[in-house]
């Protein structure tokens, strides 16, 4: 038995509609599959984002504040750890070390980070793309895709956003690029990072250090001298060390989090979410697998005759309804294998548009979970094509003969 | 040979109101020969050649072919003999629009395994003046796919051919070619029946016979 050659002719037989059929499913699986697949690339892109960041120490408040400006350099405004606990956190001995960041400031639209040189070696694993590291205040190191070339110097503007809409510029200040950082697939790869004393210093604050002392780089840090942080980094000696630091700094004047804390809230709700969307392009597919079945329906009654015909020519009723489960099969399955491309294709767009927005580089895939679902739209439609089947299955030879169509 | 004896189709229109619509007590169509089956609309012509061929189950009464009955047989096994035993010809020739000439008369291989089938395809085609060339039969003139639709029903080389009018929607020439062609058929010794308006289709019959109401009422010999 060979259904093929009458499967082609039904589908050449009415192509547009095929095609339109493939199209609507195309379109519910795609669906799902993007929102799975850029689901699992948000997590994956977030989670590398936050890996080179131990601990977290801020002031108290919400630490998902905290997480998005001081590591997604989201621009807003938090409260400022004290500087005694910034100079309790800095001395501590179970950390290799404590960075403070500071913010506040901008090139061309991206974000200026006020760090120390260990932070920055940490980011680059002790190996920067390019160049090397500031070793005076005037020096800065860029991220990844940061439009500024080594060698190339700038000034800052105070605040946030593109040059034509930021603050006033720092005119006091010129720096020039001596590194690069490796990518980070994080919003870090568009920052500017330049010494913490030289924001300190823009801002009118202590910088660190005593004016005799000069344009020294930190740390150590001189006590008198230090000023409130939006938030610091820590790297602490190994895992036991971590949890003891996060006990210790969680009191009434500090915060101490793992970033990963925070995603696992947010991927709560992002799961939330997902659940959500999820179900309602599960009903969307269920929606259109059901109308694709009704108009193959209604077609089939169309060419009843057909197979009327190929019955009185000594076809068996299996052949007919293989032919026509074969058929139905072909446009789901076709449908469904094109929804993994399109799925893909909108979650990559999506992902190019959210790296723009955010900086977090994300890069979905088709995985597992994208496949079962293609393969669970199939699996229904193999159950589901067993009606149209059925319908002609059933149907009386001698009336289907006498039909018109 | 084909026999039918006591052979009742009835049909109920509405509740306790049924009606034969065809009732023919005893009739039998030789082998070698062309007959012709002639009679008003509704008079049962087609009922007969669906009842012969297993396609309309008979309420009452027995079909042999070629020592067979028919009417014994269940359906999947009706299925397989009426694809071994009959060639079916249609008047709108109800061929696959999308599929070549060649494919449409190999169709019934999709469905059947036989021996020599792709030769006799070639053969048929030959044989027809069938043009090898086209890509769709929807391409072809209604005396092409009549010949196409011909040539189908012979791919397995049946014993028993019906054609339902197959002269009706072609004109004068291809009208005679299709005569012709079941004639031949006959005269290789296979039974050829043939639901027919057409006079000059009862002209070259062996017999022709006249039903009315679903009942014979005249059967005629060629002299």
């Amino acid at each position: 038995m060979n259904p093929f050659p009458l499967v082609l002719s039904m589908l050449r037989a009415d192509r547009r509609l095929n095609l339109m059929l493939v199209i609507l499913i195309m379109i519910a699986t795609g669906l799902g599959v993007a929102i799975l697949s850029q689901e699992r690339a948000l997590k994956q892109a977030s989670a590398r984002a936050v890996d080179k960041f131990d601990l977290i120490v801020a002031a108290p408040g919400s630490i998902t504040d905290v997480t998005l400006k001081s590591l997604f350099l989201r621009p807003g405004s938090v409260e400022l750890l004290r500087p005694e606990v910034v100079r309790e956190v800095l001395a501590e001995n179970r950390a290799v070390f404590a960075a403070p960041l500071a913010f506040g400031d901008s090139v061309n639209g991206d974000p200026v980070v006020g760090t120390t040189r260990d932070l920055v070696s940490h980011l680059a694993d002790g190996r920067l793309a390019e160049g090397r590291g500031f070793e005076n205040w005037e020096e800065a190191v860029v991220g990844q895709a940061s439009p500024l070339k080594i060698g190339e110097t700038f000034q800052t503007n105070h605040g946030h956003g593109p040059e034509e809409t930021a603050g006033d510029l720092h005119h006091a200040s010129t720096f020039k690029v001596v590194g690069r950082l490796p990518a980070q697939g994080s919003p870090w790869d568009r920052a500017v990072i330049i010494p913490v004393e030289q924001i300190w210093k823009l801002h009118n604050l202590p910088t660190g250090h005593a004016p005799e002392a000069g344009a020294v780089l930190g740390p150590p840090f001189d006590e008198a001298y230090l000023t409130g942080v939006p938030a610091m980094v820590v790297k602490p000696e190994n895992l036991a060390a971590a949890y003891g630091l996060r006990n210790v700094f969680r009191t009434e004047a500090s915060t101490a989090f793992f970033p990963a804390e925070v995603l696992v809230g947010l991927y709560q709700v992002l799961g939330d979410i997902r659940v959500l969307m999820t179900a309602l392009a599960s009903g969307t597919q269920a929606l259109v697998i059901a109308a694709v079945i009704a108009c193959v329906i209604v077609l089939l009654r169309v060419h009843r005759r057909r197979f009327a015909v190929l019955r009185a020519l000594g076809a068996p009723r299996s052949y007919v309804f293989a032919c026509i489960w074969l058929y139905v099969m072909t446009v789901i399955a076709s449908g469904a294998i094109a929804g993994l491309f399109l799925g893909l294709g909108g979650s990559r767009l999506a992902g190019h548009f959210v790296a723009s927005q955010t900086g977090i580089a994300l890069t979905p895939s088709v995985g597992p979970s994208e496949i079962s679902l293609a393969a669970l739209i199939v699996a229904t439609g193999c159950i589901f094509a067993i009606v149209p089947a059925l319908a002609v299955y059933r149907d009386r030879l001698d009336q289907a003969l006498q039909s018109s169509s | 040979m084909v026999s039918l004896q006591g052979i009742r189709v009835e049909v109920r229109d509405i509740p306790n109101d049924r009606r034969d619509i065809l009732a023919i007590d005893e009739l039998s169509f030789p082998p070698g020969e062309l007959t012709v089956i002639a009679g008003p609309s509704g008079s049962g012509k087609s009922t007969l050649l669906n009842v012969i061929s297993g396609i309309t189950p008979a309420t009452s009464g027995s079909i042999t072919v070629l020592g067979e009955n028919v009417t014994d047989l269940r359906e999947g096994r009706r299925d397989v003999w009426r694809r071994r035993t009959v060639g079916m010809i249609f008047q709108d020739f109800n061929l696959i629009a999308e599929l070549s000439p060649l494919a449409n008369i190999r169709l019934p291989e999709s469905f059947g395994k036989a021996a020599r089938a792709a030769e006799n395809a070639k053969s048929l085609m030959r044989r027809f003046g069938i043009p090898e060339d086209r890509s769709s039969v929807s391409r072809m003139s209604r005396g092409e796919q009549q010949r196409v639709a011909i040539a189908r029903a012979l791919l397995f080389d049946p014993p028993l051919i019906l054609a339902d009018e197959p002269t009706a929607s072609l004109d004068t020439k291809n009208g005679s070619f299709v005569i012709d062609a079941l004639i031949a058929e006959a005269a290789r010794g296979k039974t050829v029946i043939a639901v027919s308006h057409d006079p000059a289709f009862a002209v070259r019959a062996a017999t022709t016979i006249h039903l009315e109401r679903g009942r014979i009422v005249r059967k005629e010999r060629a002299l």
